[in-house]
């Protein structure tokens, strides 16, 4: 590690050049682009890679199935609303709270289950996701049950994210999804992500190389649910609306989990492919078939073909392409990390 | 009063939570042999609505007197779903077996929606709302609802039914070898492939004639799913994977233990009610209680 370094190469290489030429078209889009609608889409599709950047941690490095990403995403939203309304507390305020909530709830499912092997934790998370809904419902005074809680609109106001448009939180979102890659990324060289791709290549023989399997599993949680409760809180704030069947339904956790697998499970920029790819397909079918029943047809079948046809995902066309067009300095690189 | 709550709820907890153990028996079925874990059941279930529905308006028989036809509309849609799918990612096994049910669950409980629509559809019954009083508690009549009761009844045929098949034919026996070791089981001449197609296809028919038996209680429609998307996976947890006696065990358990929450604090929390019971049983017995010891399926 310390050796790669300090090997001096090439700092612009096309694997740090091509992620600034997206960002930077990603920066120029509002700029060019008049439709609020296709703002709106991008915001979505931005706050999809984030979540699926956050379900790749514990789902994808640590191949430990995740079932409840929408019970993180609504505790972040519900603090963030519930503290926003009645107390006029800025959503940044509420942030910290939420994730301590998140982190505490995925203690205690993360606890029971990941000393067990097998599916017993992908059970839990669906149990545990019902559970928070069954409260979220039963609990009037505090989150108005089924009818959900619209945000208290306080004109522009970047504190309280409140805004007359979308295009303030395009950019919000283009931020938060630039923090996320990087953490994320800083995760996986982590102490903690060697040991969580460790897990995931086998558990037994990492166990008996002394790695704490148990303890790496439950930390990779507990960071993926701190950052999906960190997403959910902005975008809750996005949607100015929310309810237990919009942010903390079964079907929000399946395209959560759909998004990352179908881009490329385990891999950094797979969510944000997945992202860009589903939520504008999903968008564009429900356009041309109009029931929502018929999207989530799409969501579940694009699951089970994914899963049987490209297990992968849809990632590798691209590094495949990517490792044509730039196949020396691609050597080059590979040859200065050796060295 | 007091006495009298309880024992209705404990009563109608157990006969609820016979269909349960229905369902869990089959997907502790399919655990044995293949080691996986059907999140697919409900969405089965669904289907066997479905077909229970479509059946009745066709010859217009009641629900009971429909069950050999919807047993084979069953085992051609678990076939056909079970070779589609589940058959082609056995070899990965793993995290696959978890992703690819439960993608098939949401497909095929969406595509009841899409194909069926959203209203609610009945299979007509005479015995709907029938029922009998068992005894009184404190002046106040102890009711059993004779729908559940042959349900409840149904389910005990179906699961001695399925013990006769593992215990005493040549086909149960294939499976619980393949269940003890795939590898010796191939080498003595099962056809483990073969042995894999049956479970599933016998796990799903069960879930489908739990569908079956709930028609008069539930309204056909694809959200009954959610209804028994969790319950019958704690079930078989909370027994112990791969018992049968432990899937029957923990269904009276989930039942008793949802019907007691909704009573005595509120109809929205019973599922919140099994959740918690599980994840305490998770932390205390985590094999389940008839975990281990018992033979797999």
């Amino acid at each position: 590690m310390t050796h790669a370094r300090k090997s001096r190469g090439p700092i612009l290489t096309p694997g740090r050049i091509i992620p600034l030429i997206l960002l930077l078209i990603m920066a120029l889009i509002p700029a060019l682009v008049t439709s609020n609608y296709l703002i709106t889409i991008l915001v979505n599709c931005m706050a999809f890679a984030i979540f699926g950047l956050s379900w790749n941690i514990i789902g994808g490095y640590g191949a430990q199935i995740s079932w409840c990403s929408a019970a993180f995403v609504a505790i972040g939203a519900y603090v963030n609303f519930i503290l926003t309304n009645e107390a006029g507390i800025s959503p940044f305020l509420t942030l910290p709270l939420g994730m301590a909530l998140s982190y505490a709830m995925a203690t205690v499912i993360g606890y029971g289950t990941f000393r067990l092997r097998g599916a017993y934790f992908s059970i839990a998370t669906i149990a545990f996701a019902e559970t928070l809904r069954a409260a979220v419902q039963y609990f009037k005074p505090l989150t108005k049950g089924t009818a959900g809680i619209y945000l208290t609109y306080r004109g522009a106001n970047f504190w309280h994210l409140t805004f007359p448009n979308d295009r303030p939180f395009y950019f919000i979102m283009l931020i938060l999804l630039v923090l996320t890659l990087f953490f994320t990324y800083r995760f996986t060289v982590s102490k903690t992500g060697y040991y969580l791709s460790c897990i995931k290549g086998d558990e037994i023989a990492a166990e008996s190389l002394g790695i704490e399997t148990f303890k790496v599993k439950l930390r990779a949680f507990q960071v993926s649910a701190m950052m999906m409760s960190v997403a959910g809180c902005f975008y809750a704030s996005f949607l100015t609306y929310i309810s237990p069947a919009s942010t903390c339904s079964f079907d929000l956790s399946i395209k959560i989990g759909v998004v990352a697998i179908i881009g490329g499970i385990g891999t950094l920029w797979g969510p944000v492919l997945g992202a860009f790819i589903i939520v504008p397909l999903i968008e564009l079918a429900a356009k041309l078939l109009g029931a929502s029943g018929s999207s989530n047809v799409l969501y579940g079948l694009m699951l089970v073909l994914i899963v049987i046809f490209r297990p992968k995902g849809v990632l590798p066309l691209l590094t495949a392409l990517y490792d044509k067009v730039f196949p020396a300095r691609d050597a080059a690189a590979k040859g200065g990390r050796r060295a | 009063m007091v006495v009298w709550k309880i024992a209705q709820s404990v009563l109608n907890g157990l006969l609820s939570g016979g269909v349960y153990a229905l369902i869990g028996v089959g997907i502790t079925i399919i655990f044995g042999v293949m080691k996986m874990v059907n999140f697919a059941a409900g969405a089965y279930l669904v289907w066997g609505m479905y077909f229970t529905y479509l059946w009745h308006k066709w010859t217009g028989l009641s629900a009971y007197a429909l069950i050999p036809l919807v047993v084979l509309s069953m085992i051609l849609f678990g076939y056909i779903t079970f070779k589609g799918t589940i058959r082609r990612v056995i070899k990965t096994g793993g995290t696959s077996f978890i992703l690819i049910t439960v993608g098939l669950s949401f497909f095929l409980q969406n595509l009841a929606e899409t194909v069926f629509g959203t209203n609610p559809l009945a299979v007509d019954s005479s015995i709907k709302t029938s029922s009998f009083l068992l005894g009184k508690i404190g002046g106040l009549p102890v009711i059993v609802g004779i729908p559940r009761l042959i349900a409840f009844l149904v389910m005990l045929v179906l699961v001695l039914g399925v013990n006769f098949l593992l215990t005493r034919t040549m086909m149960g026996r294939a499976m619980r070898a393949t269940a003890e070791k795939p590898e010796v089981a191939t080498m003595l001449g099962i056809n483990t492939n073969k042995t894999y197609t049956f479970a599933f296809v016998l796990g799903v028919t069960l879930a489908a004639l739990s569908g079956l038996i709930v028609t008069p209680l539930y309204y056909v429609q694809a959200t009954v799913g959610n209804t028994f998307r969790i319950a019958p996976l704690m079930v078989v947890v909370l027994g112990g994977m791969g018992s049968i006696k432990g899937a029957l065990v923990g269904g009276m358990l989930v039942g008793v233990v949802e019907q007691l929450v909704a009573t005595f604090i509120s109809a929205d929390l019973g599922t919140a009610g099994i959740c918690i019971l599980f994840l305490i049983i998770l932390y205390v017995m985590p094999y389940g209680i008839f975990g281990k010891g018992e033979r797999a399926a």
